[in-house]
């Protein structure tokens, strides 16, 4: 049953590639989670405001983005806009639409901890002469940031793992480096462990980094 | 020779409708074994053995950090080199079920341990063993809790079967049945706005039953209160 003979040498002859591919994974995923994280702040406010337009234009983003499947609206933002006349490189489109996706999820995610703030604050702010901006930059959101910290960062590894589905449409991120060198190489499990091993890295050290961050800016 | 349609038919409504019958059938039946995994595994992490919760939680950590996409294959290939036959619908479906188990172990964890202690000794003080305690008390108390997530992953999983195309499964999924029906008529936003009003469709009309159904729950506790 076992006759397999591993064949490691040939990983690690293209681990230049891979690393570049990791690095590019870190790349999407730190981008779409900023992007989608500066979005989300400002749309968050929306979902609680009055104004009806503003409102219904955040809750239609928030259904869309979380009832639909990520590699859906990868296609969308790539296939979709194509046959609309905008054309997309593979990487602006994985980016366009994991920042999407994390939008939807960073809304519901952000309101809950808006919800946990008490109100007053913003009156006492506003009395102490701050413009309405200033209020939620300096005196919201860091309250706001700190109490749902844990939920950002797993949000953070969903992003990564959304980004492997640039793969389907081309992007070469870790994930589609593997599939294109193991398909020059006929050495598929070799490839994809290493590659799955370099995702759990990366799952480390963004979990780290997020800590050493919490650390230095949530102390109470 | 004009057999060739370039526009939608009839025959690609009924593979879309087959699609999202697989899309359907892989959801209920990896969701059905992952839950069945998930529970022994997060069961196995609140018994209080701490060797035994740090050995679980690498598997779900693991599991939670890799790509999904990088576990079919993984799987795939690995029944390739151990010279075992491979359908790959089935190891698609066993892959989904391994995955989502890791995710469900760290919700049905939660609700385990989320039960007052208090209320396992009443139990166990009334002469319930510790199997029945767990059986009459902690479950009925933990599934309450943790229902909505639940209902979260399994909709998540539902989202997830769309990836099963990359193992080239047939019958192909709905996306994959859309994907095909693109290449010939080449209209894809058409096409995947249909497909994706399906999941949408699906996703939200579960998710607001499961809603209306929590509500009943609680409204029943607080008369019985």
């Amino acid at each position: 049953m076992f006759d397999y003979r591993f064949q490691w040498r040939v990983v690690f002859k293209h681990w230049p590639e891979l690393l570049d591919a990791a690095l590019l994974t870190m790349e999407l995923t730190f981008l779409s989670v900023f992007l989608g994280l500066l979005i989300g702040m400002v749309m968050s406010v929306w979902r609680k405001s009055e104004n009806k337009v503003l409102f219904w234009f955040t809750a239609t983003w928030v259904a869309l983005a979380r009832n639909t499947p990520a590699l859906l609206q990868i296609y969308l933002f790539y296939f979709g806009l194509g046959a609309l006349g905008i054309h997309l490189s593979s990487y602006a489109a994985v980016l366009a639409a994991i920042t999407f996706n994390n939008v939807g999820y960073l809304i519901e995610i952000l309101r809950g901890g808006l919800d946990s703030i008490n109100l007053a604050q913003r009156g006492a702010a506003l009395g102490l002469g701050m413009r309405p901006w200033q209020v939620y930059v300096y005196v919201i959101f860091p309250q706001v940031l700190r109490a749902v910290f844990l939920p950002i960062t797993n949000q953070v590894v969903w992003a990564m793992l959304g980004t492997s589905l640039g793969m389907i449409i081309g992007l070469q991120e870790l994930t589609g480096m593997t599939t294109f060198l193991q398909s020059q190489t006929f050495r598929p499990f070799e490839f994809y462990l290493v590659a799955a091993v370099i995702y759990l890295i990366i799952c480390e050290i963004m979990l780290m980094s997020a800590r050493l961050i919490a650390r230095q800016y949530f102390r109470w | 020779m004009n057999s060739f349609s370039m526009t939608f038919t009839v025959n690609d409504f009924y593979l879309m409708l087959q699609g999202a019958a697989i899309t359907f059938l892989l959801t209920i039946a990896s969701g059905f074994f992952g839950s069945l995994l998930g529970f022994l595994i997060g069961w196995g992490r609140a018994l209080g053995y701490t060797w035994l919760y740090y050995l679980l939680s690498i598997y779900i950590e693991v599991i939670r950090s890799v790509p999904l996409l990088i576990q079919f294959v993984l799987y795939n290939s690995f029944l390739a080199i151990a010279g075992l036959p491979i359908d790959p619908f089935v190891s698609g479906l066993i892959t989904l079920s391994v995955y989502i188990s890791a995710y469900v172990a760290e919700v049905v964890t939660a609700g385990i341990v989320g039960v007052p202690l208090t209320m396992i000794k009443a139990a166990r003080g009334l002469g319930m063993s510790y199997l029945q305690s767990f059986r009459f008390v902690v479950v009925p108390i933990g599934a309450r809790s943790v229902l909505p997530s639940w209902t979260g992953l399994m909709l998540g999983l539902m989202k997830d079967t769309s990836l099963i195309a990359v193992l080239g499964a047939s019958p192909p999924e709905l996306l994959r049945s859309s994907q095909i029906i693109i290449t010939r008529i080449q209209e894809p936003l058409a096409i995947l706005i249909g497909a994706g009003a399906f999941y949408f469709i699906m996703c939200y009309v579960i998710n607001m039953a499961v809603q209306r159904y929590e509500k009943s729950w609680t409204s029943r506790r607080k008369v019985t209160a």
